[in-house]
């Protein structure tokens, strides 16, 4: 069993984008996958026509008491199912730092999913918050999409040093950055990919193009795979980063 | 809470324009639709379906599927690479079910359908899938016109989460009265529709005798019997392709053997010369392929009765035995697709096809009813069965033991000849009983002549430097191990006929008194 947040502190960098496909591509080989969109604006749920909606929102979700199981809405594809997202998980900082340990309770009410599921896949807001701190404890990897930018790079040296100064706190946890949204007419993204790889050994080799396919996925509400052809570069590319995540 | 898949058979398609009406909430779309072929498996005698079980695969366009019905509720399915021929073939984990019932017997493809599935999606207002629904329609390939009656299977599949549409789905079936509680055996009406018969094959004597049959007549229809059975085994047994062919085809040849020699004067001798003659070559011709057989099938108990460390020096062995299978078979092949065999064939059908006119001189039996001579024979049978038996003692020879044997075979197959005669609640415990004491004198000569012939094969292995000293120690001590348990069975011997001789008041009540 693996817990993969799709992680990252900046906003618009292709996690949820990377969390359907790898989650789609996941269950299409076979594995009993479950994808939590903990983003409040809900973009995975609306990729996969889920209406974004808990009944008794965010304190139902993080209720030890009632487990998760009850929420979660089966996909339009064979082995994938969704735990959709609610507006109320905006909040969900203030609620988690009401209760007794604050940045373990994710783990805790996660743990009956990780015996029905082989992969679990979390699609995560960009913030560093008490929300990160659960996620960090609860996820095996950490996905990390970066756009070969300098602001985006600037957003994974304050991950690893955060990680860094917890140190021992969070566990096992590894994080793994992946370049998203390469556009390889750009001579910055060119030089940041091939600089960049002697930083991070544990950048995944493969990387997400930046396509107007990947932006399909808005009006199709599918997994890129689900309608583009197979031997296109954006399903190409979200195989070969599908491989190498399940070989490593 | 998880929903569970419903499943229904409709006589028709009447009910799906019901099921499938569209509401405010949700309507249907027709996802797909899709045409395949289901092949049904079982083994030349109808193992599986005996067992109540099914296996069958379904050409997918991405794979085959393979699937085992367990029973109505339960369905096993599987990815496939090529069409199972035995049970080890077929998935590990359904194995330990399975083989017990097909055991040394090949599958074979007893029934193809097309199947044509649509599969229409429930949406809510977002397109999302709520509730899937498949509808199945069954046709016998070639068999157009029949299509109207098979049933045709209503699978509802709901979708986590979206509960609403499949209590929506239950009471509209619910409405419609379709029944949930046992789906009708679709193989059984299939089979019936393609005019199959099932269980159309068995190597039991299924006879259904008159008492006042005359004997002539009687001995006929048992070896028109005898004689199908041989033509059904026949192509099995050529191919080669699973051992119980030439079993069933042997005990057929053996069969006809025994009931000419003991239901005598039921024909004129000049009659059945040819038979009694060439019923002999055949048994001589197969024995060889049907002894090598024997050795391949028992070699999983052979390599048992070793202490491990010396399993692994039997390999070659089972190697020699396998190409000795080979090459007897081969030659066995040769002989049945002879002019030989096919004359024995068209003569014996020639004999049953046309009654001639004997005269009680030649064939003293001929007209007295079978029940007066089935009495007669078995008794006799059983009151010489039950002497020389009695007189066996620890200190009998090995050869008494055989002799033994072969009388209690001739009891046996006059006891499964005349069956059919007799109460079945009052004969069938008899064989029963007569079985115990032939596993028991079979076992005993078994093990003697397969110790005596391990050492043959051990030498000849030797003399084709085919066996290391570790693989000829190893058939030494099979041959000992063997040896044991000849002497083990010599010990139970007293026990089995005291079973068999314990029916003696039955045998005297059953076929004496009535002859008398």
């Amino acid at each position: 069993m693996s817990i993969y947040a799709l992680y990252s502190i900046k906003g618009g960098v292709g996690k949820t984008a990377s969390a359907v496909n790898l989650a789609y591509l996941s269950a299409l080989n076979g594995y009993s996958t479950l994808l939590w969109d903990l983003d409040p604006q809900g973009a995975s749920s609306y990729y996969f026509r889920v209406k974004p909606k808990i009944k008794g929102g965010r304190e139902r979700v993080l209720s030890k008491k009632k487990p998760l199981d009850d929420l979660i809405k089966g996909s339009d594809f064979p082995n994938l199912d969704l735990l959709p997202a609610d507006f109320s998980y905006r909040h969900l900082d203030v609620s988690l730092n009401e209760k007794r340990h604050p940045t373990r309770l994710l783990k805790k009410i996660m743990r009956p999913l990780t015996e029905e599921y082989e992969h679990i896949f979390l699609d995560c807001p960009p913030s560093i918050s008490i929300l990160s701190e659960n996620i960090f404890r609860a996820a095996d990897a950490l996905l990390v999409p970066v756009i070969p930018t300098t602001l985006s790079l600037r957003t994974l040296k304050q991950l690893n040093d955060f990680c860094d100064d917890e140190g021992e706190s969070l566990g096992q946890i590894r994080i793994r950055p992946f370049f998203s949204m390469v556009d390889q007419r750009r001579q910055l993204h060119k030089q940041i990919l091939l600089g960049l790889r002697s930083q991070y050994p544990d950048i995944f080799a493969a990387f997400v193009p930046y396509a107007a396919e990947i932006e399909r996925m808005g009006i199709q509400r599918a997994p890129v795979m689900d309608y583009a052809d197979a031997d296109s570069p954006s399903v190409q590319a979200y195989q070969r980063l599908w491989q190498e995540l399940l070989s490593n | 809470m998880k929903l569970a898949s419903l499943h229904y058979q409709l006589a028709d398609d009447k009910a799906l324009e019901i099921l499938l009406e569209n509401s405010d909430a949700f309507w249907f779309e027709q996802a797909s639709e899709s045409v395949h072929q289901r092949r049904y498996y079982d083994s030349f005698d109808w193992r599986l379906y005996q067992a109540k079980q099914a296996v069958y695969s379904e050409d997918k366009v991405a794979e085959t599927r393979l699937y085992w019905q367990q029973n109505p509720a339960a369905t096993h399915s599987a990815s496939s690479q090529i069409p199972p021929v035995f049970a080890e073939d077929l998935p590990h984990d359904w194995q330990s079910a399975l083989k017990p019932i097909l055991a040394m017997r090949s599958l074979e493809e007893k029934l193809s359908l097309d199947v044509r599935v649509l599969q229409y999606n429930c949406l809510n207002r977002y397109d999302k899938t709520m509730l899937r629904l498949y509808i199945t329609y069954y046709q016998i390939e070639g068999e157009i016109s029949l299509e109207d009656n098979l049933p045709i299977s209503l699978d509802i599949e709901p979708i986590r989460g979206y509960h609403k549409p499949y209590e929506l789905m239950q009471a509209r079936v619910e409405e419609l009265g379709l029944d949930t509680q046992k789906p009708k055996n679709l193989l059984k009406r299939c089979l019936k529709l393609a005019g199959l018969k099932a269980n159309d094959y068995s190597a039991k004597l299924r006879l259904d005798l008159t008492p006042e049959l005359n004997t002539d007549s009687a001995c006929r229809v048992i070896l028109g019997h005898l004689a199908n059975s041989l033509n059904r085994n026949y192509a099995g047994t050529c191919a080669g392709i699973d051992s119980e062919y030439l079993h069933d085809f042997r005990v057929a040849g053996r069969r006809s053997r025994a009931l000419l020699s003991q239901v005598k004067g039921a024909f004129a001798p000049e009659q059945m010369g040819f038979l009694k003659t060439e019923l002999a070559w055949l048994s001589q011709t197969t024995s060889p392929t049907r002894d090598a057989d024997v050795y391949l099938l028992k070699f999983e108990t052979y390599r048992e009765r070793l202490p491990e460390a010396m399993q692994a020096d039997l390999e070659p062995f089972k190697q020699f035995l396998t190409q000795h299978q080979q090459i007897c078979h081969a030659m066995l092949k040769n002989e049945l697709e002879g002019k030989r065999y096919q004359a024995l064939m068209q003569d014996w059908q020639d004999f049953l096809d046309k009654e001639t006119v004997i005269s009680s001189d030649d064939a003293p039996n001929a007209k007295i009813d079978i029940l007066t001579v089935a009495n007669r024979r078995i008794w006799k049978a059983a009151q010489r069965l039950l002497k020389t038996g009695k007189v066996i003692d620890d200190d009998s020879p090995a050869e008494a033991l055989h002799d033994l044997r072969k009388l209690a075979k001739k009891l046996r197959y006059l006891l499964e000849f005349f069956q059919s005669l007799y109460d079945k609640t009052e004969i069938k415990p008899l064989i029963k009983n007569l079985k115990i004491l032939q596993d028991n004198l079979g076992d005993f000569q078994d093990f003697e002549v397969q110790a005596e012939q391990i050492q043959a094969f051990a030498e000849q292995m030797q003399n084709q430097y085919r066996a290391n000293s570790a693989t000829l120690m190893a058939m030494g001590a099979l041959s000992a191990t063997l040896l044991d348990g000849q002497a083990q069975k010599r010990s139970e011997f007293a026990a089995c006929f005291q079973i068999f001789s314990a029916d003696k008041a039955l045998y005297k009540q059953l076929f004496k008194e009535e002859s008398a």
